[in-house]
């Protein structure tokens, strides 16, 4: 038989027509949708059971309750918990980003030692141990020869940390730098006050913020909003620049940060006659007389760049609320002057706000389990940028870092008073900046990866406890267990034998079962201190105010920092998914914006998108002069959490860090420093 | 020459050698433009300068503007053949070849121009009806088969394969039934070309290009065909003059370039005559009813200026200068008026594609400008080599142009 | 003309949102939360709204003034599940839709080719492009979830509010025995509603007197973006402010003088 070409032509055309009646091409066809879907490199969803268990967040922030939501064993998502009272349902940023930010490249996996040439080089838990017993042991010769920092002011680890701390012959254990401290010693050390401050926001009809962005990053900022939205609260905002508070203000009124107490107190003198049963007050007479004379309205307007009727107009709002609260703090948390939250104290007090309904309530101290430990109000007293300016660092030869990032988010000076101590240890779960100053460097379990408890974080509006259970497996040691450990090593009995004991002595303390805390369920108690003692006014506090803050030359402007809590924390760094809400007008590229006021631009003769060289003494950096309406006159807005130092593609080249232009100013009655602004030059380059 | 039996009979061509240099510099051209394209294919769309809100650039308006510009093809056969204006038949094979580039020039450019090219074909196993873009590709693609077989004959009647009985029969047969198929070409030109004017007319979330209009075309629909059916003969006759220039050769005689610019100058008349009064209805009708004002549709990138051109000097002037006989029948000036023709459509098809998407219509929004990049560029300009290519050989191989032998006969 | 080529269906079932701008504090935990639950990847790069893969967006406004005049609000974007979706009828595939009891305009992945005409079509830019394949660093792949799949680039995406939600509380009424499409205001949420802390993001079904949006939707403090064009969204706006309603839709000069 022959096969010629028409034989062979016709074969093909008979198979090509024959196929199209079989489903093999339909079917090649069809599968292109699904295969062209499926390429190996695009990953594919997990299988698994759906379900959820509950938590309670940190990560830098403020602390709240959160559920949790697995597929099989990897947690997947985080939502709100609507029984938790710091969460109401709600979550901020920092808390959607927790299951990333477990995965995140910039993890810390194992114990990191730096070498004489500056390397840092794996090492085993083991090493560091021996490491660290063998510092200590060295130290511990000298009384308060080892410092402690904990970023971390609500967690029962810090009765381990200090109390090895206290056995090891130191005191130095101190909190980071929070506005919790300022009020500490505005409220118990100049007012006299009993107990710690906190904000019964649920149940006040008015709150007059002065200065944080309590609905953004200060306090208990994602109860703060629950409650706001949740209640019919009307909010007035007065600030150096508007932020996510005065976003949803009735009325904002732009004032430098440096004269809010100014601004307080001219309300205060324009409803001094409406004040009932003020007469109790210790003090009360030599303030009012202070008010009426230093404070008069027509005058503070003129000085602080206000009108007079702005000032009757917030008068006028906080009398007519029923159960108002006033509400200071720092722009940057910790870093702003003491004056504003005192005179915030002092008003509501005079207001008759303290432990009233929707009021300032006085949370009792928490309770101490370990006996060696330092209480909560003994860490308070210990002021960590007021011990290091004032210390030679160079004699201390160990210093810890526990999820606290100082050498991001202090200023220059102060961190280069702790790079001056002998040996430093950070403790953290990111390769933050700290870490890289660092000679040793202990991974720290984060989030669901670890047993850890929260009691009562700044800003709550009664005594709170939850505990977050370890959710997911963990091969490196929980830093407590390890510390309880190191103790064991150096022969020191703290007197417990793990964390979760601590814990579960704390739980049976409050009352409460351990099993149900660690599933979620918050202990709550609405007992307060009375502050029988409180004293408004005397000499020293009136020095306080008459002390001037930063005097402006004519040709500098004032820095102020912008806080954006999705941008992250100072511990976890830009969060993965931050930059998919960093916008186009919050960070143009790598360099930053300068928000700078129309008339301000005029006065410096800037215009908008011109690229300067801000300078302050600590430092300069770079950015584009953008206008803005929104911040106060001779100041300049940048934002903060920028110019990482963390190796990873979220942090790298984006920005610079705003703190490198603050600086340390010191209010001289109270010895107290604070960093929230600095004098900057401008220059167009 | 190496190839000379292939060369049609009794026309002279440049030598084999200087054909292949030629060839040569055409093919690295094409080079370019292909590693553009595999990059495009191989990395994804991100590395074109397309973005989220210019999903549409370059490629679009370059498709649209090739598709208008080939409309030379369906209108000349459709006046050949149906209106029987016999004289264009000097000129109908290069419409056609042009046709055929055009249009496989332009499905090439959607082919990267969509994201997922592997499901190109969903377009007729999918389709939407509401959709005028499946109007588009329906008629698009069966256009494009209508051309092939417009285009076929012309290949066959080469020399050397002429001489193949079979195909000698085919060819003839091609022309016996080329009546039907200029028909199928007209009707299903007239929609696609419309339908590419419907796609942005509907579009009412977008004030620049949205119009009312009729039954369910816009005004856009009936614009878009009569500035192609302007343009397109135009398009033809340029390109032919090219040629000429470049091979220093008469090729079709002049009366049928004037022919074909007369019929072009009327069409240009009445395109420019209803353009005017859409854009006035546009501006005093569609947009207040937007809430927009004529000025908010223009800034200082795509300004004003680019509306006067259009209808001004590339559609006014142009009009009258093809419809005044004296001045058509100055070869410069009819050219002149082709070339500006030609641009007119372009920046009406650039317009209509770019400017829509600019202009910000959130109140909140701001203006934005799209930049083409070199992949765009390159891929673009990969078509327009591959077009010369086909022409090249089409011109030194086929027996393209009737009246070449006559014409420099001496 | 437009009316012939619009998609006219009326829903029992039109899931709604009402936003409420005074309540916005601009945190951005909605944007994050749709993130997480969508498997959008995080970006390495700083937000590009012409290039980042984006359902929801905010926007922030200001009133142009200046002194203490000006004022500032911060907008959240979703998907506005128009009744009139001019992205479906444009589609020449048929890979947006809306045709579902609900009123959600889909968005199916596979079948999208990725012309971008839809793109063209959204007045509201609710519409991205995967202009790459989406990347996830080592690790952090173990965040998808199984409720969207992972797009491939090529195709345009879209909130749907988030739709897997709706069909599991479906799924819940059913097995309960309840009819799905009278689902209680908790049974279906989505991540941004669920996430916001302030609750300025209120989501329900229009129809149903018992959600709250129903009356929300009917308030005089309430409007849509860009009403005049037609679209009809089901997203909601609401604001006392009276500027932040005149910079929802464009207004010539005497429309702006009449209010």
């Amino acid at each position: 038989m022959t096969f010629d070409r028409r034989d062979f032509l016709k074969f093909a055309a008979g198979g090509a027509i024959g196929t199209l009646f079989t489903p093999l091409p339909w079917k090649l066809l069809d599968d292109i949708s699904i295969w062209s879907q499926n390429w190996s490199w695009i990953p594919r969803v997990p299988k698994g059971n759906f379900h959820t268990k509950n938590t309670v967040i940190k990560l830098g922030g403020s602390a709240y309750g959160a559920k949790v939501n697995f597929v099989g064993k990897n947690p997947i998502t985080v939502a709100g918990n609507k029984e938790h009272p710091l969460s109401y349902g709600g979550v901020d940023p920092v808390g959607i980003n927790a299951i990333a930010l477990m995965y995140s490249p910039s993890r810390v996996t194992t114990p990191l030692k730096k070498d004489t040439k500056g390397n840092l080089t794996k090492i085993s838990w083991d090493d560091a141990l021996n490491i660290l017993i063998e510092k200590l042991e060295g130290a511990s010769k000298k009384h308060n020869n080892i410092l402690f920092v904990s970023g971390d002011d609500t967690s029962s680890a810090n009765e381990i940390f200090s109390a090895l701390l206290t056995k090891l012959n130191s005191t130095l254990y101190f909190y980071a730098p929070s506005d919790r401290h300022k009020y500490f010693v505005a409220w118990n050390k100049i007012l006299n006050g009993w107990g710690e401050i906190g904000f019964d926001i649920e149940n006040s009809d008015y709150l007059l913020v002065l200065g944080c962005d309590i609905f953004d990053n200060w306090s208990t900022y994602v109860r703060n909003q629950m409650a706001f939205g949740n209640n019919n609260i009307e909010v007035d905002y007065v600030g150096p620049i508007l932020n996510h508070t005065s976003v949803v203000a009735k009325h904002a009124l732009i004032i430098s940060e440096k004269d809010l107490y100014k601004f307080l107190f001219a309300v205060v003198n324009v409803i001094i006659n409406h004040l009932d049963n003020v007469s109790s007050i210790t003090g009360i007479e030599d303030f009012l007389g202070s008010v009426t004379f230093n404070y008069n309205p027509q005058k503070i307007a003129k000085e602080i760049g206000c009108d007079v009727s702005d000032i009757k107009n917030f008068a006028k709002r906080l009398l007519m609320a029923k159960r108002p609260l006033i509400i200071a703090g720092s722009t940057i948390d910790g870093g702003g002057p003491t004056k504003n939250i005192l005179a915030a104290l002092i008003v509501n007090t005079l207001l008759d706000r303290i432990n009233k309904k929707g009021g300032i309530t006085c949370i009792p101290n928490p309770p101490k389990i370990l006996n060696n430990a330092l209480s909560h109000q003994e860490i308070l007293n210990n002021d960590l940028i007021k011990f290091i300016m004032k210390q030679n660092t160079k004699n201390i030869d160990v210093a810890f870092f526990y999820e606290t990032n100082p050498f991001f988010e202090l200023p220059i000076i102060a961190r280069k008073k702790l790079q001056e101590i002998g040996f430093k240890v950070c403790i953290s779960p990111i390769m933050t900046e700290s870490c890289y100053e660092c000679d040793l460097i202990i991974p720290s379990p984060y989030f669901l990866e670890r047993l850890d408890d929260c009691f009562t974080p700044f800003g709550s509006g009664a005594a709170n406890y939850s505990v977050a259970n370890l959710l997911i497996e963990n091969k490196n040691p929980s830093i407590p267990d390890f510390f309880i450990n190191l103790a064991n090593k150096l022969k020191i009995d703290l007197g417990i034998d793990s964390f979760e004991n601590l814990i579960k002595t704390k739980s049976e303390y409050f009352g409460e079962k351990y099993d149900s805390l660690i599933q979620g369920k918050c202990w709550i108690d609405y007992t307060f201190e009375t502050p029988y003692s409180v004293k408004i006014w005397n000499r020293k506090i009136e020095n306080i105010f008459n002390e001037n803050g930063l005097k402006l030359q004519s040709d500098e402007v004032e820095v102020t920092c912008i806080i954006k809590r999705k941008v992250g924390t100072s511990l976890t760094g830009i969060l993965p998914f931050s930059n998919n809400v960093i916008y186009e007008d919050e960070l143009p590229d790598k360099y930053m914006y300068a928000h700078i006021h129309p008339a301000t631009l005029e006065k410096f003769h800037l215009k908008e998108n011109e690229k300067i060289l801000i300078s302050t003494n600590s430092g300069q950096i770079k950015a584009y002069v953008k206008e803005d309406n929104g911040i106060v006159r001779d100041s300049i807005g940048i934002l903060y959490g920028m110019g990482r130092k963390i190796k990873d593609k979220f942090n790298e080249g984006k920005g610079e860090n705003v703190v490198d232009i603050l600086e340390l100013n010191r209010e001289d009655t109270l010895n107290n420093f604070y960093w929230s602004n600095a004098r900057a030059k401008l220059q167009k380059i | 020459m190496i190839d000379e039996k292939f060369i049609p009979e009794g026309v002279e061509r440049c030598s084999f050698p200087k054909f292949m240099a030629w060839m040569f510099f055409l093919l690295l051209i094409l080079l370019i433009g292909i590693i553009a394209a595999i990059k495009i294919l191989w990395k994804g769309l991100g590395v074109t300068g397309l973005n989220n809100y210019f999903g549409f650039g370059l490629w679009i308006t370059f498709d649209l503007s090739v598709i208008a510009l080939g409309a030379g093809a369906f209108f000349s056969g459709f006046l050949r053949y149906i209106l029987r204006i016999d004289e264009l038949k000097h000129i109908l094979n290069l419409a056609v070849i042009i046709g055929f580039l055009c249009y496989s020039g332009a499905m090439m450019v959607l082919a990267l121009d969509i994201g997922q090219p592997l499901r190109c074909w969903f377009g007729y196993w999918h389709p939407n009806v509401h959709s005028m873009l499946t109007e588009v590709t329906f008629c698009i693609t069966c256009y494009l088969m209508v051309l092939t077989i417009e285009y076929l004959p012309i290949i066959l009647e080469n020399r050397q394969i002429i001489k193949n009985p079979f195909c000698h029969h085919l060819a003839h047969n091609f022309h016996v039934f080329m009546p039907l198929f200029a028909a199928v070409g007209t009707f299903l030109s007239f929609f696609h070309q419309g339908s590419l004017g419907g796609m942005y007319g509907v579009l009412f979330g977008r004030p620049f290009a949205f119009r009312e209009g009729f039954f369910i075309w816009p005004w856009t629909f009936f614009l878009f065909i009569l500035s192609a059916i302007a343009s397109g003969p135009l398009f033809t006759v340029l390109i032919c003059s090219l040629i000429e220039k470049i091979t220093r050769k008469k090729l079709v005689s002049y009366s049928v370039k004037e022919l074909m610019g007369k019929i072009s100058g009327i069409l240009l008349c009445i395109y420019v005559f209803f353009k005017i009064i859409d854009t006035y209805a546009w501006a005093t009708g569609v947009l207040p009813k937007m809430g927009f004002t004529f000025d908010q549709m223009f800034n200082n990138v795509y300004g004003k200026w680019l509306l006067w051109t259009e209808i001004g000097i590339c559609g006014i002037i142009p009009a009258i200068m093809l419809i005044i006989p004296k001045l058509r029948r100055i070869p410069a000036l009819l050219y002149i008026a082709g070339i500006l023709t030609c641009s007119g459509i372009i920046i009406n098809r650039f317009v209509f594609t770019v400017q829509t998407l600019a202009i910000p219509v959130l109140p909140f929004d701001k203006w934005y400008v799209y930049i083409p990049n070199w992949t765009e560029w390159a891929t673009s300009v990969m078509v327009i080599t591959y077009a010369a290519i086909i022409i090249s050989l089409s011109y030194r191989y086929l027996p393209v142009f009737p009246q070449e032998k006559y014409l420099n006969s001496k | 003309m437009s009316e012939l080529m619009q998609i006219h269906e009326h829903f029992k079932v039109r899931w709604g949102m009402v936003i409420d701008i005074d309540k916005c504090t601009g945190c951005g935990a909605c944007v994050m939360a749709c993130n997480t639950e969508n498997n959008i990847a995080p970006s390495t790069d700083r937000f590009n709204r012409l290039r980042t893969v984006h359902w929801l967006i905010i926007y922030k406004l200001t009133n142009g003034k200046t002194g203490k005049e000006y004022d500032e609000a911060y907008l959240p974007r979703p998907c506005m599940q128009c009744e009139n979706p001019l992205c479906a009828s444009v589609c020449p595939v048929v890979a947006t839709t809306k045709d579902e009891e609900g009123g959600i305009v889909s968005q199916i992945y596979p079948r999208c080719i990725g012309c971008r005409y839809c793109m063209a079509a959204c007045p509201y830019h609710a519409r991205v492009f995967n202009w790459y394949d989406p990347v996830w660093p080592k690790d952090m792949e173990k965040i998808i979830t199984p409720f969207t799949s992972v797009r491939p680039r090529g195709v345009v995406e879209k909130c749907n509010f988030c739709h897997h939600r709706f069909q599991k509380a479906k799924e819940e009424a059913r097995a309960k025995g309840q009819n799905p499409l009278e689902l209680e205001e908790d049974a279906y949420q989505p991540a941004c509603a669920e996430a916001c802390p302030t609750g300025a993001i209120t989501f329900g079904n229009l129809n149903n007197p018992k959600h709250k949006v129903y009356k929300l939707s009917r308030s005089k403090y309430a409007f849509r973006l860009l009403e005049k064009l037609g679209t009809n969204p089901q997203v909601y706006y609401i604001s006392k402010r009276e500027w932040i309603k005149k910079v929802a839709d464009n207004y010539l000069e005497h429309q702006n003088q009449k209010g």
